[in-house]
């Protein structure tokens, strides 16, 4: 069963091939005999999931199913759940137990999901190689001795070897897409705006998009169609008009426009990740797409403006963090101060600490309009070099990140690598463009490769009709490692 | 960035580093330097973004809400009591 869709489930549910009972407790066997080796999940709520199985086949029963009734879920542990802990891999929300549901959390309730547990992920969402967790590092399924990515290393690790069929995640600067491209699983960041960020807890407000990894590009389209109503509790949600995502699925890419960037293929570029990112945009000529050669001038750029500003948002988010209100309190405090200063220095990882500071610096007096005014207008520049290249194409394709998976511990003392390995992903942060990583191969048989795939804003509707063409087309999704046969 | 600096921005962030770790003070100086990349960037005459979506931004009816009761919020604390959050002695 854990080899089926989601969309094959919902079917499968409906037509009494199985129960969400036993399906349900066919994923918790499964974690109980394979998480200890990946370390995906923070929290595994068997019992809680077996109780919403029994619920969801008696609403299935009595016909009175939902979208995704029955169909089990993991969150990314930054979602907010009430009565089940919400960690953000911290030491800092070790216990937090939130008094409220994250609007996704809500929204898929709604839509009859069983949630599993919560998966790892880096601190505070802040790392691409999910090795600054609290909880421990995730293993990628397809090498236990290399990195998932991050940081929704945890979800895709899980989707990927079969311990969910589908898992939330958040994407600031890359957090969905580069795990999915490392962990050879299909991954979406909706527009900024799009999916509610009430109850996700914060790291750069301006950035933080909710999405998801899934196994394809349809179960990407039936879930989001659930996840993405609009929520007036998230001032910077748009009431934008919702399309039905599963019905535009199957158009032909007949006429479609795909610009594929020039000047990225450099020595930074793997040359494997480069030979089959570009047999990907060959596919899609074959489908009928036309390719067109454009060049995202200011793409050096974008690393450099994304530390700046995120790092900015995060010190300022993060200074909520006060051992007095909720979280982390040390003990035997001396004084106000002693006990703000130590239960922060006591309960958050070193790269939390980093950018804090970073962000410090760049919004202290003498350095504001060197770096955070400065990235301010860059990200402007950004966002109308994306403006002018979706005047003549309808997406732009390209890789999700220019290595492939890494050994554990290669790159954890070397924060600047790390950050340069977003350098295709933070862009579509930067303007607040959708975007999708979906498997296009492998440099070598454990090694996945992601294609990225950018739209203009709102455009997931046509984001997901080219990845499921794509998708029917190949079986590089099909994939699985040995894990999860 | 020296070593007073990195101690000044540790207390503006209310956070204790080790002064000797050269490991961490290493890698913020290596940030530094790759943000320092923005010093060439081409931004003349350029106004900063603040919202990628300047055209949608709503504004919400000027009413009061309470999302999350008192009693919820406070129960989160590690200490409280009385009504109140309790921290060390402020005023001897």
């Amino acid at each position: 069963m854990h080899h089926f869709t989601v969309a094959e489930l919902v079917r499968g549910l409906r037509s009494g091939d199985y129960s969400s009972s036993e399906l349900t407790q066919h994923y918790l066997s499964r974690i109980d005999q394979h998480d200890s080796a990946l370390n995906s999940y923070i929290t595994i709520l068997a019992e809680r999931a077996i109780a919403a199985a029994q619920r969801a086949d008696t609403a299935l029963r009595k016909k009175d199913a939902a979208p995704l009734t029955g169909v089990p879920i993991a969150h990314k542990d930054l979602f907010c759940t009430a009565e089940v802990r919400t960690t953000c891999g911290s030491r800092m929300l070790d216990n937090f137990i939130s008094p409220i549901d994250a609007h996704v959390v809500e929204q898929l309730d709604r839509a009859g999901v069983v949630l599993l547990g919560k998966t790892n992920m880096d601190e505070f969402a802040m790392g691409s190689s999910n090795e600054n967790s609290y909880y421990g590092n995730v293993h990628n399924p397809w090498d236990e001795y290399t990195v998932p990515g991050g940081s929704s290393g945890g979800s895709a690790a899980a989707v990927a070897a079969g311990l969910a069929p589908i898992a939330t995640g958040s994407d600031t600067g890359g957090s969905i897409r580069q795990p999915a491209s490392l962990c050879s699983v299909t991954g979406m960041k909706p527009t900024y705006g799009r999916v509610s960020r009430y109850g996700m807890v914060a790291f750069a407000s301006s950035l933080d998009q909710g999405g998801l990894i899934a196994r394809s590009a349809e179960d990407c389209a039936l879930v989001l169609q659930s996840m993405a109503t609009y929520d007036k509790r998230d001032s910077t949600a748009v009431d934008y008009p919702l399309p039905n995502y599963m019905a535009t699925l199957t158009q032909p890419l007949k006429g479609k426009k795909i610009g594929v960037p020039q000047n990225i293929y450099d020595s930074r570029l793997d040359p494997a990740v480069a030979d089959i990112t570009l047999a990907a945009i060959d596919q899609y000529r074959q489908l009928g797409a036309t390719c067109m050669d454009i060049t995202l001038a200011h793409n050096d750029y974008a690393v450099p403006t994304y530390c700046v500003l995120a790092m900015a948002e995060c010190s300022a988010n993060l200074a909520r963090y006060d051992g007095v209100r909720y979280g982390y309190q040390c003990d035997n405090a001396e004084s106000v101060e002693d006990l703000l200063v130590r239960s922060r220095s006591e309960a958050f990882g070193d790269e939390v600490k980093r950018r804090i500071m970073m962000g410090t610096y760049v919004l202290s007096s003498g350095y504001y309009d060197a770096y955070y005014h400065k990235a301010q207008c860059m990200r402007q520049v950004i966002r109308d070099e994306f403006v002018r290249i979706f005047d003549s194409v309808d997406f732009i394709a390209m890789p999700s990140t220019p290595y492939v998976s890494f050994n554990l511990g290669e790159k954890v003392n070397d924060s600047v690598q790390m950050y340069l390995g977003d350098t295709f992903l933070v862009g579509a942060n930067l303007a607040g463009l959708p975007a999708l990583s979906y498997p296009a191969g492998f440099a070598t048989s454990n090694r996945p490769v992601g294609l990225q795939l950018i739209a203009p804003w709102w455009h997931e509707a046509q984001l997901l009709n080219a990845a499921h063409i794509y998708q029917q087309a190949t079986d590089w999704h099909r994939q699985r490692p040995p894990i999860a046969a | 960035m020296d070593n007073q600096t990195v101690q000044n921005i540790a207390q503006l962030a209310h956070i204790k580093i080790d002064p000797t770790d050269k490991t961490f003070i290493h890698a913020l100086r290596d940030i530094l330097y790759l943000t320092d990349q923005l010093k060439n960037a081409p931004v003349h005459d350029v106004l900063p973004l603040y919202n990628v979506h300047r055209d949608h931004l709503h504004v919400r009816e000027d009413i009061p809400t309470e999302v999350t009761s008192r009693e919820a919020l406070q129960s989160l604390t590690p200490k409280f009591h009385d009504g109140f959050y309790w921290v060390p002695k402020i005023i001897d």
